[in-house]
């Protein structure tokens, strides 16, 4: 046990890192969100498969406790106010700063779903299968939501979209309500 | 001439972003876009925002772990049975102390619970905190920086094992630039103190090297780095011993110099 919660312990720092991209930024909201992850961890640690991959497990458990969050929350995800330390560590330009804040707030704007997966994928670097796997999707479902993300990233941090050709971009608003999948 | 070829899927374009396809497709993409300005546009861009988005939050890695987190704690009922334990011990302690009056008894009984309240923390974290507190107490200071200087390294080298129980010689890192200024013994863990060598290059800058055996059993780890303010750390465990290196260096500079220190520390 006490060698598992070491090896917990040490997922920490990334879990926050995904947390702060779920969150748009937002360190409390994050830290909240690792927080009740680390508890479901702990409560559900004889379910963990000594052997298996400690890091995709916990991953896991995260997006069902995000998931579950969204829909507390009726959709009211938050475009959160981003936190100043989100820079910290990096002595950031200025410039830097706004971009960082720009990116996340975009990141924070895109639907939950889309969001996740971008951020797995992006940030995470986990494969598309280990992104399918973590969040019970088909690896199909990973591609088409990944590309679908970035291209309303681009649109929503003010770049063109991938081509004039395509269909225009729907920003999809709900978690319930999306389009298809 | 070349054949006209397939446009582009969605998906294959993502998995070239993403480093995902096989090196052929990969050529074949390369190929298109060098003949294509809105292919290349779009690739460009695309790469671009993933790099925005991992530098964006790379910060978070290296940030210091808030309490909170670190003291969501396993629900164990082997923990609950230590804690009993150790009560009943208390109770028995509190006993006999006031049958014999030996006040003493239940008082040394209870310091030890607390202490191994404390012990069962994870003690890797604590381990790179203690390190990089040392370096940031002693690395400044103009006077007593070290309890021992180099000019007795025989001494600190053999005081420094002998209270550590491992037989250590301090690192020489002068193929780097920087020379021993000496070591001292610090307080860490109970039974497990802890040994810091400081060095010093040309220019006045410090290094750190922080070192004692773990006080729970570790798994061993490459090299890991951490940065807190200015101070950055790489820090690894090897046979259930920690070590810690510091400074306000680069990384790459503190990575050479970790390396080394390895190869001389190995036990």
């Amino acid at each position: 046990m006490t060698l598992f919660s070491h090896r917990i312990t040490e997922q920490i720092p990334g879990l926050r890192r995904y947390a702060r991209a779920l969150t748009g930024g937002n360190r409390e909201n994050a830290d909240d969100l690792v927080q009740d992850t680390l508890e479901r961890a702990y409560a559900k640690w004889s379910l963990f498969r000594f052997g298996a991959e400690l890091r995709p497990w916990l991953f896991s458990i995260m997006h069902n406790v995000f998931v579950n969050d969204v829909r507390r929350m009726r959709n009211r995800v938050p475009v959160c106010p981003i936190d100043e330390a989100v820079a910290i560590g990096t002595p950031a330009t200025q410039e830097n700063q706004v971009q960082v804040r720009e990116i996340l707030t975009a990141v924070g704007r895109l639907a939950p779903e889309f969001r996740e997966v971008l951020v797995l994928v992006s940030i995470e670097e986990f494969s598309y299968a280990e992104t399918a796997r973590i969040l019970g999707i088909p690896m199909g479902t990973v591609m088409s939501r990944l590309f679908r993300a970035r291209t309303q990233l681009r649109a929503l941090t003010g770049e063109p979209s991938l081509s004039d050709a395509r269909p225009g971009l729907r920003l999809v608003q709900s978690f319930e309500n999306r389009p298809h999948d | 001439m070349t054949k006209p070829q397939a446009p582009i899927g969605d998906d294959e374009l993502m998995a070239f972003i993403d480093g995902a396809l096989s090196p052929d497709r990969r050529c074949r993409i390369e190929q298109l876009a060098r003949h294509d300005d809105e292919l290349a546009a779009t690739i460009t861009a695309l790469r671009a925002q993933r790099k925005a988005l991992r530098d964006s939050l790379d910060s978070v890695l290296v940030e210091p772990i808030p309490q909170r987190l670190l003291r969501v704690a396993p629900p164990s009922r082997y923990a609950l049975q230590r804690v009993a334990a150790a009560m009943a011990w208390i109770a028995v302690g509190i006993t006999v102390g006031s049958l014999a009056s030996w006040q003493y008894l239940s008082r040394h009984d209870s310091t030890s619970t607390e202490l191994a309240l404390v012990n069962r923390a994870p003690d890797l974290p604590r381990f790179v905190h203690q390190a990089t507190v040392a370096y940031a107490v002693f690395a400044p200071e103009v006077r007593h920086p070290v309890e021992l200087g180099s000019a007795e390294l025989q001494a600190l080298n053999a005081w420094l094992s002998g209270r550590l129980g491992r037989h250590m010689r301090a690192p020489d890192l002068s193929s780097l630039g920087f020379s021993l200024v000496g070591g001292r013994l610090l307080p860490a863990e109970t039974n497990k103190p802890a040994a810091q060598f400081m060095y010093e290059d040309r220019q006045g800058q410090r290094l750190t090297v922080y070192l004692r055996g773990m006080a729970q059993p570790t798994p061993e780890t490459a090299f890991r780095y951490v940065g807190e303010g200015e101070i950055s750390t790489f820090y690894w465990v090897e046979r259930n011993w920690g070590y810690a290196l510091s400074g306000e260096l680069s990384r790459p500079q503190l990575l050479q110099a970790a390396r080394s220190i390895y190869d001389q520390l190995s036990t």
